[in-house]
């Protein structure tokens, strides 16, 4: 296929993803940022764009426009920090891509970090009280309704009820998360899993179980998105972005609406397979952001590799683990991997594009679909990449 | 953000939303309707999400809805709530359209799922607050 990249991603940079706190979020981006300069070949004098992806649960100080500074970046022609909660980092990528295009700028890092494993504190404390500051009037916090979670359960008992489901269709996510887990060195968690012990998880906001949930680590993770023929110098297939699409369809609690099942991945997903001239069925492999096993489901079916119902046949007859027809979440995604929110996709898309993913590498990658959400699915983000 | 760490915690109330807030302390659920188009908007909003209209005006709703979707905590996220798990909180489509949230209370015995019917009510939480729940219909088991 003869194909015209927008861009391409010549530098990734991770610094060790670790479950207890050592510095702050600015100071392992300092590090990542480094690190994919220096992956990208090229100095910090050359670098003239930064976008910034604060975690949506940290001060807009952790990760502030200083960074440049802290980094030791300077005459910069783009600088931003991009706020579109768990969709930023895509969305950092989409943006830098039409800098690129529109001569803005030609070498931008691309940040990450987060540190929700905080001294003292459990992570889980930091996820609860970043959500229901978004909730409507506050009404959620008068009626307990705290954390990410439950949220996401809520979409969860809808999408059970709508379509007849059983939560053993959340299993069979994150049993394939799972099985590609055990074959990343970067991967969190590899004990493997089978059904009985998906059933056996406890509830924490029912129906979602604890290994229904992302595995939240600190760290920090960077790319250089370039222009396109800079891939061509590398020695590794290049990571080319071909399409880009965002879609947000709207918070509408009414009847007739039900955003929680039905989201804007819909219109992410048909405005980049546009942009790359493909559809759906030409898709090789999918990162997603699944920070919760339903959202994979979701994802599968708005993206249109089925009918909304069918993730959890689809799943069950072509296979999204190891060896599936689809291919999704190769390193583990949220649930076993880890939990770099937007970063986690990317990276491990960048890993694969550049035949530098192990023993989980995949053979075809012509069309990669990378995505990011935030909030409650509400918002998306979408890239077209490959090699 | 840090939460107080004792009681319930309260929303800060919002001017739009003041009217809302003050109907549950007379135990009226109170939603919003587009004078243009008719169509009854989940509070608190400030034009129509149908057709763009700022004419909106609040009305009493008639307390009756279904179960959209709920879920039940089974930990809990701050100390008020730790003797009160596990506790069902649920979004209900009301009659007329929108949806709220609520707490779910069922009594012994009674079922609920998505679709089941429930009638709106009204606890106080504390000498100021009452707070929307939601019972199930009568007869239902």
């Amino acid at each position: 296929m003869k194909r015209t990249p927008l861009s391409a991603i010549t530098g990734l940079g991770m610094t060790e993803l670790r479950r207890d706190y050592t510095v702050a979020s600015w100071q392992l981006a300092v590090e990542a940022i480094g690190l994919a300069i220096d992956d990208a070949g090229l100095k910090h004098k050359d670098i003239d764009g930064l976008l910034i992806n604060k975690s949506p649960i940290e001060d807009l100080s952790a990760l502030p426009m200083d960074l440049q500074d802290y980094a030791g970046l300077s005459n910069l022609s783009l600088l931003n920090v991009v706020e579109a909660e768990g969709s930023s980092m895509v969305q950092t990528l989409q943006q830098a891509t039409m800098a690129i295009q529109s001569g803005l700028a030609k070498k931008v890092v691309c940040v990450f970090a987060d540190t929700p494993l905080q001294p003292g504190g459990s992570a889980a404390e930091s996820f609860a009280i970043a959500m229901p500051m978004m909730g409507k009037l506050g009404i959620e916090i008068a009626n307990g309704f705290y954390s990410a979670i439950a949220a996401y359960a809520m979409a969860a008992q809808r999408y059970l009820a709508v379509y007849g489901r059983s939560t053993d269709d959340f299993a069979a996510v994150a049993m394939a998360n799972r099985q590609w887990a055990i074959l990343n060195p970067l991967a969190k968690l590899k004990k493997p899993m089978t059904l009985d012990d998906h059933r056996a998880s406890p509830w924490l906001v029912e129906p979602l179980r604890l290994l229904d949930c992302a595995y939240p680590v600190n760290g920090s993770i960077a790319v250089v998105v370039s222009e396109a023929q800079c891939a061509q110098e590398q020695s590794h297939p290049g990571a080319y972005i071909y399409g880009m699409g965002q879609g947000h369809i709207g918070n509408i609690n009414r009847r007739g609406f039900q955003p929680e099942i039905e989201t804007g991945a819909k219109i992410a997903g048909e405005t980049a397979y546009k942009m790359a001239g493909i559809n759906a069925s030409d898709i090789d492999a999918c990162e997603f952001y699944d920070a919760f096993s339903i959202s994979t489901l979701v994802n599968l079916e708005m993206y249109g590799f089925c009918e909304p119902g069918k993730a959890g046949e689809f799943i069950a007859e072509k296979g999204i683990g190891p060896g599936g027809q689809l291919p999704v979440n190769t390193g583990g995604g949220h649930l076993s991997g880890y939990y770099m929110q937007g970063a986690t996709a990317v990276s491990e898309a960048v890993m694969q594009l550049r035949n530098k993913a192990g023993e989980r590498q995949l053979s075809k990658l012509d069309n990669m679909l990378v995505t990011g959400y935030g909030g409650r699915m509400q918002f998306h983000a979408a890239l077209i990449m490959g090699q | 953000m840090e939460y107080p760490k004792e009681g319930v915690i309260w929303p800060v109330v919002v001017d739009v939303a003041k009217p809302f807030y003050e109907a549950m302390q007379q135990h009226k659920l109170l939603i919003q309707q587009c004078q243009s188009c008719e169509t009854y908007q989940p509070p608190a909003q400030v034009i129509c999400d149908h057709c763009g209209s700022n004419k909106l005006i609040w009305c009493e709703a008639n307390g009756k809805g279904v179960i959209y979707s709920f879920v039940i905590f089974h930990r809990s996220f701050h100390p008020y709530y730790d003797d009160k798990i596990p506790y069902t909180v649920a979004l209900v489509e009301l009659d007329e359209g929108p949806r709220v949230m609520g707490h779910i209370e069922a009594k012994a015995g009674q079922d609920y799922q998505v679709g089941s019917v429930v009638t709106a009510n009204f606890k106080t939480i504390n000498k100021k607050n009452e707070l929307l729940y939601f019972q199930l219909e009568c007869g239902e088991d």
